[in-house]
């Protein structure tokens, strides 16, 4: 019967020091649902699930599984009343097999021993069962991400999870391992299974959901169909205002060529070649995409045209200029921007301030400093006016980058790049775990900064954003470019060619 | 906000902590001046009065000293390079009559102190007035430094008997070696070294001595190594010279299951292999001192000099396992040395 | 897209989890302010205080004999005037606190460029080394100009020590804190050589005793409170404080202090900043270098003039600056106000406790335990930051009670 009720969250409330992670949440999930619980970052999904699986304990409210209700005092508790979360950092011992991750510590034995070929035997049964394509004896460190996720469903299920919680699972796989654990999820659902779905993707969410719970400020907005819910009323109720989905921009009006990479040659620091002979041009007043599945050389693309890496051959020109032996220092000053792709480890400070964070890559010059003097009145002062005109909130030019948004902190960054005028816009994953509402203020900055008349390398791991934002696209496997488009492609044809399953086209 | 609470009571505690610290302390007194007619004051090195050896045992003296002849005692232990100024400054702001520097690292701030206050008398151990810097370079002492005295020793004659049991206790266990520990090389250590091993020769010509320095008088560690590296070169006795450092090197002797002969104090009991001490009674040097500056005989601008002859120097407990024969034979080399027959060598 | 007032509390923290060593102290020293260092201090003084119990003495009493001791009293009754025992005694504690206020910058600097530089005591060697040598060999020079000769000198010197551990950390990566206990090692026993028997260093006078020359009176600090010659307050303690504001205007105030906290904080945004991170480590450590053979020159110049082979592994000041940059939090003001502990609990111990009341031998080893209860509770900050942390984990329970379920509905 598809209307049974298997869970009941009322009223639930949770608070952390000085903010409210949970206000009053309701959320009931039936037999069989996929249930997409929906917000963006710091909206409370995460929160109200730790208290489901019992890793947090909340302040008011009641959980009934079954109609029962239930405490949960741990993790373990929650396990044993049939409820299972996949995270989404996962949680595996790289040296131990598929199997022994899958049993562990709930293995068969054989007296003291841990039975081998009866756990084997059960997670072979489990996957054919779910169609979870995975080999019990390979060792996880060997098998891909999104077979480690396999891995993490199955050892829930192992522990007789009915009720499945996907902590944004689709953040870390490429679109067709995404669109095969969709399948994996509707083959679930017919087993009678309920998953509960969290993600701030609003398209995968309306493909893959029966019903929608949206959180906003830790506060239920409300629970729909799929049926009748659209990107813009979901993206609505997420941000709390009307919100442009859609990337709007005039053609491209490519000018000069600004950077040009000729035959560039990389290793990475272990002294494997992660870049083979990668040449494109980016011209001025044009976006152009690199789209490709993570580790096939993006990083060190973008680390050699930065001069944050030594190239091994090759050449990179600004402007028509060839910079030798770049260092990070030559290449800023010769007019490149970057925004990096890890915001926190590589992009700020955390510890400096934000008007410290807008200085980093000229406090060495005047006004910043002279002789080696520094103002920090004027680091300040300028930082002060920045704030202003890129809106960064949640902070002043003395408050400490950590302590802003994801959102805020890329606005930081982005500001900073942009305020030095830069000619080339290198974005790295510009918008990468940001929600809705940051994303289209990021995507709008890109598109105005390229009218400007900026050359922008856009690489992204999401091929929707390379899609919407570039004016060509570039696709990167295995260290070289297998396809160049334009963006009216189709998503299947890039999505084939990000995965090594069409050859290089003879130049 | 959240922390100014926390740093408000952390505030308060500190302030109240404060406030009774300073009704507590501001009705203190200062420490008054002794009431005793004479005071003594003691001034360790840096090998402090933990040493159980050098400084140890001059601090025994003032304790005597202070039974004995009824003076008020000042015991200053200097932690620190630092320290030895001050406790000189100390010493003569409470009273003190008659100040002992315990060794020759104190020499300098003995003589800045002995010419800024002429009233009061100094004495150093184990140093000669006849040198640098109480003398000029012919030996003469300087009149600045007239009511400086040293404490000397004549350490090679001990240094002499103990070899003697030595070289006998080797030869029996059919060794080719002995060895001596030093701490630093310095001519208070090699006093030691160098009766040592004129004995040794003199019983045994074919023993060799091994002679090696921890550079260090602390640090026990240091003269274990140094004296493992000795007992791997085949010395089957070693002698340690280096106070407290030293009592590494009589474990080393234990662990090896060879023997050990203790320096400065009797150090019988510090080890279980211990075969005798050679003891110079620094103790009694700071007695001796005290006693006379007390009885207003105090030899500013000289040297004291001990030996076996006035009791400044002997062995210390001879282990049960020395035959008596060996323990005669020692004692004719005692009588030699008393009498004058037998010259010891003081330098290596 | 406003600050979302629901990011939960460990956002920050997970953050800091991605930093270097001096990244994530600095966010506890957010989180502990002001507070947990004088917790610290509070509760090694108590320990110590039932250390002192045990050994069957009056605590309260033993902390005023440190108290008086280290001329702290002299604040009830001020006076220049030397022959008092409170203003001597506060004059030998600033003498320490001097040398400890350039030891613990020595570490302080390194640390707020991510580095542990261990080395301190060796830098101050070979300053003491330097400034000792400067000092005798260049003797009947003009004052001014021999003084600045020797502290130059050794401050240099003192630089290219700790600039070795800092060379071989940016080219082929060893660990600082290896390489600078290595090096004091060296040092320690250069110094023994130098001017030990024999050595090129040992004095002239005394062929005997190992111990150096004396520096020239044309190399001696002035002394404005006490007796020149008898190990008064020499002017290096303002050159001391002097360092205390450099150090401060260097971190916050010039390009190569922004380039020295960026590093320290997070070396891979410095080097995406355009701030090379090899120049950095090697110019951090030298500076830290720097501070510390300073002090070993103002020891030199200003009180010690001479050095035995035994006082070289007897010093520890180098080590103590450790601590009194940890209990400090590496700030200016943190290290002035360490120092000034150290120096008055290193000083007071050993001449506070009347060999009267406590038999010596055992006042210097409480001196010992007291230090080392300070030294081990600023390493144990983390224990109390722990508790600190856990006690406001625990508030949101009880303050739940105040807003009954629905409330907010």
């Amino acid at each position: 019967m598809a209307d049974e009720l298997v869970l009941e969250m009322r009223g639930i409330r949770k608070e952390f020091p000085g903010t409210v992670a949970n206000d009053d949440v309701d959320l009931d999930v039936r037999r069989g649902e996929v249930h997409a619980l929906l917000g963006e970052n710091g909206a409370g999904k995460s929160t109200l699930m730790n208290i489901l699986y019992g890793l947090y304990r909340a302040d008011a409210g009641e959980i009934l599984l079954n109609g029962r209700r239930v405490e949960f005092a741990s993790a373990r508790d929650a396990i044993g009343a049939g409820i299972g979360m996949v995270h989404q950092h996962f949680m595996l011992i790289p040296v131990m097999t598929v199997a022994e991750n899958i049993v562990l510590g709930v293995e068969p034995r054989k007296g003291f021993l841990l039975d081998e070929r009866t756990a084997e035997k059960r997670v072979r049964e489990l996957s054919e069962r779910f169609s979870l394509a995975v080999d019990p004896t390979a060792l996880v460190s060997d098998i891909t991400v999104g077979q480690e996720q396999r891995v993490e469903i199955l050892k829930a299920l192992y522990r007789g999870a009915d009720i499945l919680i996907l902590d944004e699972p689709t953040a870390v796989l490429t679109p067709q391992e995404a669109h095969e654990l969709f399948e994996i999820i509707r083959s679930l659902q017919a087993d009678g299974k309920s998953i509960i779905f969290i993600s701030h993707k609003l398209k995968e969410v309306l493909e893959i959901a029966d019903r929608i719970t949206v959180l906003r400020r830790g506060k239920k907005i409300e629970t729909v169909q799929r049926a009748g819910a659209t990107e813009a009323s979901l993206a609505r109720a997420m941000v709390g205002r009307e919100v442009l989905l859609r990337v709007e921009k005039a053609p491209a009006q490519p000018g000069d060529v600004l950077l040009s990479v000729e035959d560039l040659h990389v290793h990475d620091e272990r002294g494997i070649e992660k870049v083979r002979g990668v040449s494109f041009d980016v011209r001025a007043g044009e976006i152009v995409g690199i789209a490709g599945v993570d580790g096939n050389g993006q990083t060190e693309l973008i680390d050699a045209i930065t001069g944050l890496m030594k190239s091994e051959a090759g050449a990179v020109k600004v402007a028509g200029r060839e910079l030798r032996e770049a260092s990070a220092r030559k290449m800023l000053d010769a007019g490149v921007g970057h925004i990096p792709e890890d915001r926190q480890r590589r992009g700020l400070v955390l510890e400096f301030s934000i008007a410290e964070n807008i200085a980093l890559h000229d406090y060495s010059k005047p006004p910043d400093s002279k002789w080696g003097w520094l103002f920090p009145a004027r680091l300040v002062e300028r930082a002060g006016r920045i704030i202003r005109e890129f809106d960064v909130r949640g902070g002043g030019p003395l408050s400490a980058a950590g302590g802003l948004s994801g959102g805020n902190q890329q606005k930081v960054v982005v500001a900073r790049e942009i305020a030095r005028d830069p000619k080339v816009l290198i974005a790295a994953q510009p918008t990468r775990g940001l929600d809705v509402g940051a994303i289209e203020y990021l995507h709008r900055r890109i598109v105005s900064e390229r009218d400007e008349g900026r050359a922008i390398l856009l690489i992204s791991l999401e091929l929707e954003e390379i899609m919407s934002l570039s004016d060509r696209i570039l696709v990167l496997y295995e260290g070289e470019i297998v396809g160049e488009h334009t963006p009216d492609v189709s998503e299947q044809e890039i999505g084939l060619e990000m995965l090594g399953g069409r050859e290089r086209p003879a130049a | 906000m959240k922390f100014s609470r926390g740093i408000m009571l952390a505030c308060a505690v500190a302030l109240a902590a404060v406030v009774v610290t300073a009704t507590a302390f501001g009705g203190a007194k200062a420490p008054t001046t002794q009431k005793a007619s004479f005071t003594a004051a003691l001034v360790s090195d840096i090998g402090k009065f933990t040493d159980k050896g050098f400084n140890q045992n001059q601090l025994k003296g003032l304790n005597v000293a202070k039974s004995k002849l009824g003076v008020s005692t000042l015991a200053l232990q200097s932690n620190s390079t630092s320290d030895y100024a001050p406790n000189f400054n100390s010493a003569i702001r409470k009273g003190a009559k008659l100040v002992v520097a315990a060794g020759f690292l104190l020499a300098p701030t003995e003589a800045t102190y002995a010419k800024k206050f002429p009233n009061v008398d100094f004495a150093i151990t184990d140093y000669t007035v006849h040198t640098s810097p109480f003398a000029d370079k012919k030996g003469n002492v300087l009149p600045a430094y007239k009511n400086v005295e040293g404490l000397t020793y004549m350490a090679n004659e001990s240094g002499c008997l103990v070899g003697v049991l030595a070289a006998k206790m080797a030869v029996k266990n059919g060794g080719t070696a002995v060895g001596a520990v030093g701490g630093l090389k310095i001519p208070p250590v090699d006093i030691w070294i160098a009766g040592y091993k004129y004995c040794v020769h003199k019983i045994a010509p074919k023993l060799k001595v091994l002679v090696q320095y921890s550079n260090d008088f602390v640090a026990t560690d240091k003269c274990q190594t140094v004296a493992q590296n000795e007992i791997a070169q085949g010395a089957k006795v070693l002698f340690q010279v280096a106070g407290g450092c030293g009592l590494g090197t009589l474990k080393a002797a234990d662990d090896a299951n060879i023997w050990g002969i203790g320096v400065d104090v009797d150090q019988y009991s510090n080890a279980k292999r211990v075969l005798t001490s050679g003891v110079k009674r620094v103790d009694t040097g700071v007695f001796d001192a005290i006693q006379q500056a007390k009885a207003g005989k105090f030899q500013g601008g000289s040297d004291l000099v001990f030996d076996l002859k006035n009791g400044g120097m002997g062995v210390g407990k001879i282990n049960p396992s020395v035959p008596k024969a060996w323990v005669a034979l020692m004692n004719s080399y005692k009588a030699k040395i008393i009498s004058g027959k037998l010259k010891v060598p003081t330098g290596l | 897209m406003s600050a979302d007032p629901t990011v939960p509390p460990e956002a920050p923290e997970e953050a800091a989890e991605t930093g270097t060593l001096a990244a994530r102290l600095a966010l506890k020293q957010r989180a502990g302010g002001l507070v947990v260092p004088i917790l610290t201090a509070l509760l090694a003084f108590v320990l110590g205080g039932v250390v002192v119990l045990a050994t069957g003495h009056n605590p309260l009493l033993a902390y005023r004999d440190i108290f008086n001791g280290a001329g702290l009293n002299w604040i009830f009754h001020p006076t220049t005037n030397i022959a008092s025992t409170d203003a001597y005694n506060l004059s030998q504690t600033l003498l320490q606190t001097t040398t400890l206020i350039l030891c613990g910058l020595a570490v302080a600097f390194a640390f707020r460029c991510g580095m542990f530089n261990i080395g301190g005591q060796g830098q101050y060697l070979v300053g003491l080394y330097v400034a000792n040598w400067l000092g005798y060999e260049f003797a009947g020079m003009r004052p001014l100009p021999h003084i600045l000769l020797a502290v130059g000198g050794a401050t240099l010197a003192g630089a290219a020590w700790a600039g070795i551990a800092g060379f071989l950390k940016a080219t082929v990566g060893a660990h600082e804190v290896i390489s600078t206990i290595m090096l004091n090692w060296i040092a320690i026993w250069g110094g023994i050589w130098l001017f030990g028997d024999g050595g090129p260093l040992q004095n002239v006078a005394n062929k005997s005793v190992p111990i150096s020359n004396d520096v020239a009176a044309s190399a001696q600090l002035p002394v404005f409170w006490g007796v020149q010659g008898l190990q008064g307050l020499d002017v290096g303690f303002f050159v001391a404080l002097a360092a205390l504001v450099v150090f401060a205007l260097i971190l916050n105030r010039t390009t190569l202090g922004f380039e020295v906290r960026a590093v320290g904080f997070n070396p891979e945004a410095a080097a995406y900043g355009g701030i090379s991170v090899k120049k950095n480590l090697i110019r951090a450590m030298a500076i830290s270098g720097a501070f510390a053979g300073l002090a070993g020159a103002l020891d030199m110049l200003g009180y010690l003039y001479h050095f035995g082979t035994s006082d070289i592994p007897a010093s520890s000041v180098g080590f103590l600056g450790i601590a009194v940059a940890l209990l400090g939090r590496n700030t200016a003001i943190g290290t002035g106000i360490g120092a000034l502990v150290f120096g008055a609990l290193l000083y007071g111990t050993t001449h506070g406790l009347s060999s009267n009341v406590i038999d010596p031998s055992l006042a210097g080893n409480l001196t010992y335990m007291i230090q080392g209860l300070v030294v081990l509770f600023v390493g144990a900050d983390v224990l109390i930051l722990y508790i600190w942390n856990a006690r406001r984990k625990l508030r949101p329970k009880s303050k739940s009670k105040t807003h009954p379920v629905g409330a907010s509905a």
